[in-house]
C-alpha cells in the first residue's frame, strides 16, 4: 500500500520532517558564510523548565500559526489533562511522602482513584471536576503545595486546578492560554519558521533542557546567527527534574557557561532572558532568597529589582570569552502574552542591528 | 593460553616467546575470512585490485634486507629477488598485524616459496600460519608447505617439528574458555561500533555506520582521527557482517537455550579467488549466539542499511522459527506455581475418580460401561488441569483481561496501536532522528522485545539502565530522577532476591521438592520484575515518545498516513464487522 515518502517541505509555521541543521551545510560551515541569506535562525536555549517552549509558542501564537488554529488546539486536550492528572498525582504522592495526611475521607477516596486507575478520558466527566477541586482544597494537599519545593511539580498546578470547571467537560477546548500555561517537556529538538518582514525568515529552534537533551544542542551549534538563553528566575528554590539533589540554579549557571563561552558563539548575538518574573515575585514574597545566595545582602531580600540585579552579576560573571557588547539582559514573564511579545520584539531588534554592525 | 614451548630449540631468539592466546587465531582468522563471505565489502576501503595481492610471495623484513643475514643467506635472497618472487613484500612491526593477515592467507592458500622474519615477528607468524585454520588437514597442509618447506630452508628453526600444533582434542577440552574468550572478541567489536557510533551522534555526521569515510570523519575528532583505532574499526564491523553471516547460517541455534551439544560439521568456504577452504564454526557459533541473545548486536542491527541483509526485519523473522511460544502455549512453565492450592485439590479429586472407574469395570452391563467412560474423561480433563492447564488456561484468561484493559488508557493507546503499524513506526523512527530524540524508540524497542519474552533477568534489568538510563548511557532517555532512583532500587532488590534465592537453593539441595519449586519459581519473579519494570518505565517513555507525535501529527506525512490507514480499516469493518467497534476506537 502507499508508500510515504517522508520529505522536507518549506511551508511557514509546520514542522519540519527534517531538522537537520546539516542540510544545507554538510560540512558544517560557520555563521560567518550563512550571513547573507535571508534565514535566521535562533536557538532558544536554557535548563529544564526555563521557559523555552513557552516562549516558543507565545511565538507562534502572536505569528498566527500552530497553536493559534483551533483545530491545533483540539489536539492538546490530552496533554492538559495529563498535566492535570500529574499535578494531582503529584501532589497525592508528596502528601505521602512528606508525611501531611489528607483530611477529608472523601478526598481520601479521589486521590486513591487518581494513583490507581484514573487517566485523561475519565475527565470528560464533570463530576470529576469538583472531585478534583475539592481535592485541592483541601488542607493536607495545600499544605503540600505550599512545600512545593521540597518535591518536582509544575508550574502551571494552581492554574490548572483554577481552571477544572471547563477542562473536565467533553466540550472543551483548550483555550490559547491553556496551552501556553500546559507544561510539556521537549523532547530533542524542533523548529518553526516565520516571515519577520523585510523578505527575510525568523527560524527559531526549541530545545530539550533535561541533561540528556542538552547533548544534542551541539547539533546546530554550527548554523545558528543569535541564542536567547533562558533561565528561570523562580527556581532558587528548587532541585533538578532529572537529578533531584542538584541545585537548578547551580546547574543553569553551568549551562549558561558552556553555551556563552563556546567558540562557535564568540560573534553570534547572545540574549540572557530571567523568565518568570511574575512568579519569582510572588515567591521572594514569602520564601527567603538570602537564604541561597550567601553574598547577598539579607535586607534587600523582599526587593526584586535587587534579586534580579544580583542575579544578573551571578550570570555575567561566568562569561569569560564571549564579547560583552553583543551580550543583552532581559527579564521575562513569558506566560504574560504581551510582556512576551514586547520582549521578543526587542530582542528580534537586537539581534537584526547586531547583524547589521556586522 | 597455548605457549609455542621448546624454545631451546630456537636459534637466535633471546628475548622469550610470547604466550599464544588462541582467540588471536580466531582473530586473524575471522579477519581474512569477513571480506571474502560479505562480498562487495572493501577490505579496508583499499583501492588496490586484489590481483596484487596474490603476486606476493616473497615476505621479508628490513632486518634481513639490511644485511643481517648471513653472507651466505644474502645471496640466496638477491637470487630470490629476480627468479622465484615476482614481487617483494617488506614487512615491519608497523605493518604486521594488517598485512600480516593478509599476507598469511596468501601464504596459506597459495603456498609462498619463502618468508624472511625477523625473531621478533616469528611469535606472530606462526600463530598466524599455524592457527589460520581449525581443520587440521589445513593446518598440517599449511604445515607441510609452508613452514617445513620455508623455514626450514634458511634454518631460522632447528627442526620443523620444533613448534607444536594446536591440537583438536586441546580444543574440545578447553572449550567454556574459548567460547568466553570469543565471547569477549565479539563483544569488543560490538562495543567498537557502538563506540564510534556515539562519536558519530554526538558530531552530528549521521547515524549509520555505512557514512562513515575516514577521510571525512577525520577533520571533526580526534579519535577518528587515529589512523590504528579506523582500521580497527573497520575490521570490527567487517568481524561482526561475518558474524551475523555465520548466525544466518546456523539460525537454527539462534534461540535454542542449552548450549551447543555437539560440534557442528566443518564446512567449507569459497574464497573469493575460488580456493576452497574448510573450517569448524562450532565455538565461534555458540559466542556469536550467546553475544546475540545478550543483546551485543542491537546498536548495530538497529541501524544497519534497510538494504541491508541483516536488519531487524531480518532477524526478527530469525525469531520467528523459534519453538518456545508453542510450547508455553501448550503448557505454561510456571505450573505449580501459581495455582497449587486449586491442583492440589484436583488432585485429590482425581484420587476420588479412580473408584468409579475401577467400579465401573466390575460388570459390563450398560450403567456401568456409562460411569466408567464419564470418569474416565472426568479423569483426563483433571489430568490435563493438573499438568499446566489451569495455569494455562489462567495465562488466557489474563491476558486477554490485560488486552481489555490496555484499551482504557486512551492517549497512550492511540500511539502504541499507531506504532504497532511498520509504516508508521518506520515514519515515527525518521521523524525523532530529525529531531534527535531517537532513544525514545529504540528504548520502546527494546521493552517490546522483553514483553515478547515475557520475562525480565537481572543482567538485561542492568543492560538497560546501562543503556538508557545513566547519565554515561549513549542513549539516555529524558527521565525525572525518581524513576532512575526506582529503578536502581528495583535492580537491587532483584540482585538481592537472586543472591538469597541461590544461597537457599544450595543449602536445600538435598529435598528434590523444594530444589524443584525454586526452579520454577524462578521465571515467574522475572515475570513480575517485568511488570514492575514496565509500570515504572513505559508510561515516562510514552509521555515523552507522545511529545514527538504531537507534532508527527501536524505534518503533511502523518496526514497521509492516517487517510491511508483510515481507508483500509473501514475495508476491514466492512468483511469483518465484529472487528469495527475496535478499530474505531483505536
Amino acid at each position: 500500500m502507499g508508500n510515504i515518502v517522508v520529505s522536507p517541505h518549506d511551508k511557514e509555521g509546520q514542522h519540519h520532517m527534517m531538522a537537520t541543521p546539516t542540510s544545507n551545510n554538510p560540512n558544517g560551515g560557520s555563521a560567518a558564510t550563512a550571513k547573507n541569506k535571508s534565514e535566521i535562525t535562533v536557538l532558544l536555549l536554557g535548563a529544564g523548565e526555563s521557559g523555552k517552549s513557552t516562549l516558543f509558542k507565545q511565538v507562534q501564537f502572536f505569528h498566527g500559526v500552530g497553536i493559534t488554529h483551533d483545530q491545533e488546539r483540539i489536539e492538546l486536550i490530552e496533554i492538559v489533562r495529563l498535566n492535570v492528572l500529574e499535578n494531582a498525582k503529584n501532589l497525592v504522592a508528596a502528601t505521602q511522602h512528606l508525611n501531611i495526611p489528607i483530611e477529608q475521607p472523601e478526598n481520601r477516596e479521589t486521590a486513591k482513584l487518581i494513583i490507581n486507575s484514573l487517566n485523561t478520558n475519565d475527565l470528560e466527566d464533570p463530576s470529576w471536576s469538583k472531585r478534583l477541586y475539592s481535592l485541592w482544597k483541601d488542607a493536607g494537599i495545600q499544605k503540600a503545595y505550599e512545600n512545593r519545593e521540597k518535591f518536582q511539580l509544575y508550574d502551571s498546578t494552581e492554574y490548572l486546578f483554577e481552571n477544572l470547571d471547563r477542562i473536565c467537560s467533553d466540550k472543551y477546548v483548550p483555550t490559547v492560554v491553556d496551552v501556553i500555561r500546559t507544561r510539556t517537556k521537549t523532547i530533542g529538538i524542533t523548529d518553526m519558521k516565520f516571515d519577520v518582514g523585510d523578505g527575510k525568515q525568523l527560524r527559531l529552534v526549541d530545545v530539550g533542557g533535561q541533561r540528556n537533551e542538552r547533548r544534542k544542542w551541539i547539533h546546530f551549534f554550527n548554523t545558528v546567527d543569535a541564542v536567547v538563553f533562558l533561565t528561570s528566575l523562580s527556581e532558587f528554590d528548587l532541585n533538578l527534574y532529572e537529578d533531584n539533589g542538584y541545585w537548578r540554579v547551580k546547574e543553569s549557571l553551568r549551562v549558561f557557561n558552556e553555551v556563552v563561552n563556546n567558540a562557535l558563539f564568540y560573534k553570534v548575538p547572545f540574549v540572557l532572558l530571567f523568565n518568570k518574573r511574575d512568579l519569582f515575585e510572588k515567591k521572594i514574597a514569602t520564601k527567603s532568597f538570602s537564604k541561597y545566595f550567601s553574598g547577598f545582602n539579607e535586607a534587600e531580600e523582599k526587593n526584586p529589582v535587587a534579586c534580579i540585579e544580583y542575579m544578573t552579576k551571578l550570570f555575567l560573571n561566568e562569561i569569560t570569552e564571549h564579547p560583552l557588547d553583543t551580550v543583552s539582559v532581559k527579564t521575562l514573564s513569558a506566560i504574560d502574552h504581551d510582556n512576551s511579545k514586547q520582549v521578543f520584539e526587542e530582542v528580534k531588534q537586537f539581534i537584526m542591528t547586531q547583524q547589521h554592525r556586522e | 593460553m597455548h605457549v609455542i614451548d621448546k624454545q631451546s630449540q630456537l636459534r637466535d631468539i633471546s628475548q622469550p616467546f610470547t604466550v599464544v592466546s588462541i582467540r588471536k587465531y580466531y582473530t586473524s582468522f575471522v579477519n581474512h575470512l569477513a571480506p571474502i563471505m560479505t562480498s562487495g565489502v572493501e577490505f579496508l576501503s583499499d583501492s588496490r585490485p586484489l590481483q596484487e595481492y596474490f603476486n606476493v610471495y616473497c615476505v621479508y623484513t628490513s632486518v634481513f634486507s639490511s644485511g643481517n643475514l648471513a653472507p651466505n643467506d644474502n645471496s640466496i635472497l638477491s637470487n630470490l629477488n629476480s627468479s622465484i618472487c615476482s614481487s617483494i613484500n617488506h614487512l615491519d612491526d608497523s605493518n604486521m598485524p594488517i598485512d600480516a593477515a593478509h599476507n598469511s592467507y596468501l601464504v596459506l592458500n597459495q603456498e609462498p616459496s619463502i618468508i624472511f622474519s625477523p625473531n621478533s615477528l616469528l611469535p606472530l607468524w606462526s600463530i598466524i600460519l599455524k592457527n589460520a585454520m581449525v581443520d587440521q588437514t589445513m593446518r598440517y597442509k599449511v604445515w607441510n608447505y609452508s613452514i617445513s618447506e620455508t623455514f626450514t630452508m634458511y634454518a631460522l628453526y632447528d627442526k620443523a617439528t620444533s613448534m607444536e600444533y594446536v591440537l583438536d582434542s586441546d580444543l574440545v577440552s578447553n572449550r567454556e574458555g574459548i567460547v568466553k574468550e570469543l565471547e569477549e572478541e565479539i563483544w569488543n567489536d560490538c562495543k567498537l561500533f557502538e563506540r564510534v557510533y556515539e562519536i558519530q551522534m554526538r558530531e552530528g555526521l549521521g547515524l549509520g555506520f555505512s557514512s562513515i569515510s575516514i577521510s571525512e570523519n577525520r577533520i571533526c575528532n580526534e579519535t577518528l582521527q587515529n589512523s590504528t583505532f579506523m582500521e580497527e574499526y573497520h575490521q570490527a564491523i567487517l568481524r561482526i557482517d561475518l558474524y551475523l553471516n555465520l548466525m544466518l547460517n546456523y539460525s537454527n541455534l539462534v534461540n535454542t537455550t542449552g548450549s551447543l551439544t555437539q560440534m557442528l560439521p566443518s564446512s567449507t568456504f569459497y574464497f573469493m579467488d575460488n580456493l576452497i577452504a574448510t573450517f569448524n564454526p562450532t565455538f565461534l557459533v555458540e559466542a556469536i549466539r550467546n553475544v546475540l541473545q545478550n543483546g551485543g548486536f542491537n546498536t548495530y542491527l538497529s541501524y544497519s542499511k534497510p538494504s541491508s541483509n541483516y536488519d531487524m526485519e531480518y532477524f526478527s523473522m530469525l525469531q520467528k522459527s523459534d519453538l518456545k511460544p508453542v510450547s508455553q502455549l501448550m503448557i505454561h512453565p510456571n505450573c505449580f506455581c501459581y495455582y497449587n492450592l486449586i491442583d492440589l485439590f484436583i488432585m485429590i479429586l482425581m484420587m476420588g475418580s479412580v473408584i468409579p472407574i475401577i467400579v465401573g469395570s466390575v460388570e459390563d452391563g450398560t450403567p456401568y460401561f456409562i460411569v466408567r467412560k464419564v470418569f474416565t474423561v472426568v479423569f483426563f480433563v483433571m489430568f490435563y488441569a493438573i499438568i499446566g492447564g489451569t495455569v494455562t488456561i489462567a495465562h488466557w484468561i489474563n491476558k486477554f483481561r490485560r488486552l481489555k484493559s490496555k484499551y482504557r488508557n486512551a492517549q497512550v493507546t492511540t500511539l502504541e496501536s499507531f506504532l504497532e503499524d511498520q509504516q508508521f513506526r518506520e515514519m515515527f523512527r525518521t521523524y525523532s532522528k530529525n529531531e534527535f530524540s531517537l532513544e525514545n524508540i529504540i528504548m520502546y524497542e527494546e521493552l517490546e522485545k522483553l514483553k515478547k519474552n515475557n520475562k525480565v533477568t537481572p543482567q538485561e534489568l542492568k543492560s538497560l539502565q546501562e543503556k538508557f538510563l545513566l547519565s554515561s548511557s549513549v542513549h539516555e532517555v529524558n527521565y525525572p530522577s525518581a524513576v532512575k532512583k526506582n529503578f536502581q532500587e528495583l535492580l537491587d532488590s532483584y540482585k538481592d532476591e537472586d543472591v538469597s534465592s541461590n544461597d537457599s537453593d544450595s543449602t536445600t539441595q538435598t529435598k528434590s521438592s523444594n530444589s524443584l519449586k525454586q526452579s520454577t519459581g524462578l521465571p515467574k519473579k522475572g515475570t513480575v520484575m517485568l511488570e514492575k519494570m514496565l509500570e515504572l518505565v513505559m508510561p515516562e517513555l510514552l509521555k515523552n515518545m507522545f511529545d514527538t507525535f504531537s507534532r508527527l501529527k501536524t505534518t503533511p506525512e502523518f496526514g497521509h498516513w492516517f487517510e491511508m490507514k483510515q481507508i483500509q480499516t473501514t475495508e476491514l469493518g466492512e468483511e469483518q464487522h465484529q472487528e469495527q467497534p475496535k478499530d474505531e476506537k483505536v
